[in-house]
């Protein structure tokens, strides 16, 4: 890095300082909401979603890809959006199976346990 | 320049914005991205596999992971501050603060430590269940990490430091690579901790 | 730092332990091609079962151990240890880094005008990491059980049960992706940090774009394996189970495991990374053709961009086509028409790429030398290979055809008068840079028409067996099923034909190791007329490369401009 003025660098640091309280905080909201005993569902959601917004301030203000060229930054955050939302499609297809007649044998959509257990010698 | 020396060891290179060694790590986290993520998305296909699941905390202690979280945000705070420091050209207070990042990695992995002998005190081991072979798995990696972590900052804290001697733009250069590569581990953790103990 | 090239190196600085990318790309091409030879070694003696099924092996048959071959005959053990041993080491210990260890560290530096790769340190590592891990892999054969096997795919639950041969291959596989991860990180950055001035991302030689996404893909697709390969160690020695079903029983006893765990869930990790492993194979090998092509037909390269954008896509679909290999697996039919459907998508760019190299042909003038033969040879086969993997990808077709000799004949098709034909023409191609010398056209013939005869006797028939539903990895070659009897004959056939290609390699070896010492110098820094940078630093390049600092005006296939001079105006020169 080139010289930089020392007082540029005493703003940075204020700015550091902020994101590392506001990363302490998330977590101790993260915790608050475990004590609640949510649902399991929003339990998920709420916890990913922060772990998200921790992760977008880490990455964005401590490893300065807010800083770096464009183009890095969009790549990066393309394709993490895509892999997520390929994580959860997949599972979500798999699990639903919405072409009917296949896996599932009655309506109710429950697991064909007997035909599981048929092959075991 | 002689045609024998590498270019963009330590200057950026002006169309991509960046030195060889910081586009280099960026390329090693994704990969450590798909290596963790691999593991995460294995603990799902467990879990909705499974017929029942222990809700991490009737399991784990939520006030240790908790503290062990504060413990990693503070360290990734103190490395970027050794860092700024660099910048500034004061040595000293770099070594002040990546020593304390060191101490805080030392201490996470005490607490690491009492947390598994705790977990086969109980005969609670990887092979108990499948929750439990993944929370070893999972931690366990990450504890490696953090292992070469503390070995790179170490080395960087003690003998690596005599390049601010030499060549001080590079070894800042360096403490920023560092910095980078410690700051994944700790966002790794900030998933880890929620996912393993909260959920 | 450069300090290598102010002072003389003592030897086991300058060949052994060298950072330099030239010197790095011949270790990993002699010790790729030594795994090469070794694996085809190992399907000789398969070859042998299959085509003689419980026949005494004559002379080498009692040399392999009473363990294996008692009175030479071989035991249905040994024959699934070669199995899995072949598959492994020809995929990640001759193939990959012979293509992309080999030729990538060599070429990608010169192609682009820069000194050495980004990292060279990390370029040595790299080496070693993948010596130590063929080491491993070696010495697994000599552990109590023998080596690996249960197929170079180690499925749970046989392979977490296996014998400590496997255990090995795990441990093998770690070093050798640490080895992957390291390079293409070191590729990644090199291309794009250190390309000369005036070397835009469109005017990189084919083959530096295909050392690019193979880069990206070992970059991404591997680590998922690691972490399988992690977890099936856990497996094996901490006695987890996240590859283990409850209620498994072995020998009539229940495991004393926790259960729990998915035997797909290996599945879906393991071909996460190993399609996207297929395309690190085919890349290099279209990138290489392409140089030559452009070369011997004094042409540039018809639809150059195209071929670039599609193997980008083809890159980013590689990642979502994964269970394909998986439709027996009863994932359900809407995740297996998902992945059909991807599957469909991706042969897209492959097609686009042959096509193109195909119409570049035509109205070329075309020079018949052995690199073009090969490159030509390739095509036709990359075609077959690739025409009879669709009906591998669809859904319905798969499912009489998966896991036979169809699925054999398919991929063999791809990889060895496919890949394997591209990197012996990159070889011939590439040797008087290398070592100031040319290889004897005459003995290229003889290599060169031989093996293709040869390849296409071994492979053809396997396709007709498949059809007829013979299954793959069976060590009487189907002998015990009736329906398997019309075709049995065949099995002989793909033998002799092996015979034939073996010693069809013969005259390669021959030529490749007397012309390094007694072949014709060559006169210029650039035998072969070409455009591309490689060609502007001197043969046997020194440190560093280049003189002076290259400077890049023009695209990298511009032969036969109108109104040059020459039929070929390299990139280098100012004026064409």
């Amino acid at each position: 890095m080139s010289a930089t003025n020392i007082d540029t660098i005493k703003n940075e640091i204020r700015g550091y300082i902020t994101i590392f309280s506001a990363l302490l905080i998330l977590s101790f909201v993260t915790v608050g909401i475990f004590y609640l005993q949510l649902p399991l569902g929003f339990a998920i959601f709420f916890a990913l979603l922060i772990s998200a917004i921790q992760a977008f301030l880490a990455a964005g203000y401590f490893m300065h890809l807010i800083s770096e060229k464009m183009l890095l930054l969009y790549a990066i955050l393309a394709l993490t959006v895509v892999f997520i939302i390929f994580a959860i499609a997949l599972p979500s297809i798999e699990h639903h199976n919405p072409i009917t007649g296949t896996i599932y044998q009655n309506e109710h959509h429950q697991p064909n346990i007997s035909a599981e257990h048929h092959n075991v010698p | 320049m002689s045609t024998a020396e590498i270019p963009f060891t330590v200057e950026s290179r002006k169309d991509t914005g960046l030195y060889n060694a910081k586009l280099g790590i960026w390329l090693f986290l994704a990969s450590e991205m798909m290596l963790f993520g691999a593991l995460f998305s294995s603990y799902i296909l467990l879990r909705v596999g499974a017929t029942n699941w222990p809700r991490g905390s009737s399991i784990l202690s939520v006030p240790l992971g908790a503290l062990n979280t504060t413990l990693l945000i503070t360290s990734s705070l103190t490395i970027i501050l050794s860092w700024a420091a660099l910048r500034m050209k004061d040595f000293k207070k770099y070594k002040l603060y990546m020593g304390v990042t060191i101490i805080l990695a030392l201490v996470f992995l005490g607490i690491k430590a009492y947390e598994y002998g705790m977990k086969f005190e109980h005969h609670l081991y990887p092979s108990t269940s499948t929750f439990m072979a993944i929370y070893f798995t999972l931690t366990g990696l990450h504890a490696l990490h953090i292992i070469g972590g503390i070995v790179v900052n170490a080395y960087f804290w003690g003998p690596g430091s005599r390049m601010w001697q030499t060549d001080p733009e590079r070894f800042t250069n360096r403490i920023e690579i560092a910095g980078l590569y410690w700051h994944f581990v700790d966002l790794v953790w900030l998933f880890l901790f929620p996912v393993l103990y909260l959920l | 730092m450069s300090h290598e090239a102010h002072h003389e190196m003592p030897f086991w600085q300058k060949y052994i332990f060298s950072q330099d990318h030239k010197v790095i790309g011949i270790q990993y091409g002699l010790t790729s091609l030594l795994f090469l030879f070794f694996g085809f070694f190992l399907i000789l003696l398969m070859r042998w079962q299959l085509a003689y099924p419980g026949e005494a092996l004559p002379l080498i048959g009692k040399w392999l151990g009473e363990a294996n071959m008692p009175d030479g005959k071989m035991l249905p053990e040994f024959y699934n240890q070669l199995g899995a041993m072949h598959g492994t080491i020809m995929v990640f210990l001759g193939v990959v880094p012979l293509a992309v260890g080999a030729f990538g560290n060599y070429l990608v530096p010169l192609q682009i005008g820069a000194p050495d790769m980004a990292f060279p340190k990390l370029n040595m590592a790299s080496y070693w990491a993948y010596f130590c891990g063929g080491v491993v892999m070696l010495a697994s054969f000599f552990v109590p059980g023998g080596a690996a096997s249960s197929g170079w795919t180690s499925y749970p639950p046989l392979a977490n049960i296996a014998t400590t041969g496997q255990t090995f291959w795990l441990l093998g596989m770690v070093l050798l992706i640490t080895s992957s991860l390291l390079g293409s990180v070191n590729t990644i950055t090199t291309i794009f940090q250190l390309r000369a001035e005036g070397l835009t991302f469109f005017r990189l030689p084919f083959f530096v774009w295909a050392q690019l996404v193979t880069a990206f893909l070992l970059l991404l697709a591997f680590p998922p394996l690691e972490a399988a390969g992690v977890m099936q160690l856990m497996d094996r020695l901490f006695q987890t189970s996240f590859f283990m079903p409850s209620g498994l029983m072995v020998g009539g006893e229940p495991l004393a495991i926790s259960g729990g765990g998915s035997a797909l869930l290996w599945q879906h990790l393991f071909w996460f990374l190993a399609h996207p492993e297929v395309y690190v194979l085919i890349l290099p090998a279209m990138g290489i053709i392409t140089e030559i092509i452009a070369n011997n037909t004094r042409k540039p390269i018809n639809g150059y961009n195209i071929m670039v954008y599609s193997i980008i896509f083809l890159g980013f679909m590689s990642f979502v086509v994964w269970a394909h290999h998986m439709f027996l697996t009863g994932m359900g039919t809407a995740i297996s028409a998902f992945f059909q459907a991807t599957t469909m998508i991706i042969s897209i760019p492959s097609v686009i790429v042959l096509s193109f190299l195909f119409l570049t042909l035509w109205g070329g003038s075309i020079r018949y030398n052995t690199p073009m033969l090969f490159a030509l040879a390739f095509l036709p086969m990359f075609g077959i290979g690739g025409l009879t993997g669709l009906p591998l990808g669809l859904a319905a077709s798969d499912i009489p055809l998966h896991d036979t000799y169809y699925v054999i004949g398919h991929f063999h098709y791809i990889v060895a008068p496919g890949t394997i034909f591209a990197l012996f023409a990159g070889i011939y191609y590439w040797f008087p840079k290398a070592t100031g010398r040319k290889m004897s056209e005459f003995l290229g013939q003889l290599h060169f028409w031989p093996s293709l005869i040869f390849m296409n006797i071994i492979f053809m028939p396997m396709f007709i067996q498949g059809l007829a539903g013979v299954s793959r990895r069976l060590y009487d070659g189907g002998a015990t099923y009736d329906f398997a009897h019309g075709v049995l004959h065949l099995n002989k056939l793909s033998t002799h034909g092996a015979w034939g290609l073996v010693i069809a390699q013969i005259p390669f070896i021959i030529n490749f190791f007397w012309s390094m010492y007694k072949g014709k110098k060559v006169t210029s820094k650039n035998p072969w007329e070409a455009t591309t940078l490689e060609w502007d630093a001197p043969n046997i390049p020194p440190h560093g490369n280049f003189e002076q600092p290259l400077k890049v005006y023009r695209g990298p296939y511009e032969y036969s401009v109108p109104g040059a001079k020459k039929d070929y105006s390299p990139q280098s020169s100012e004026h064409i």
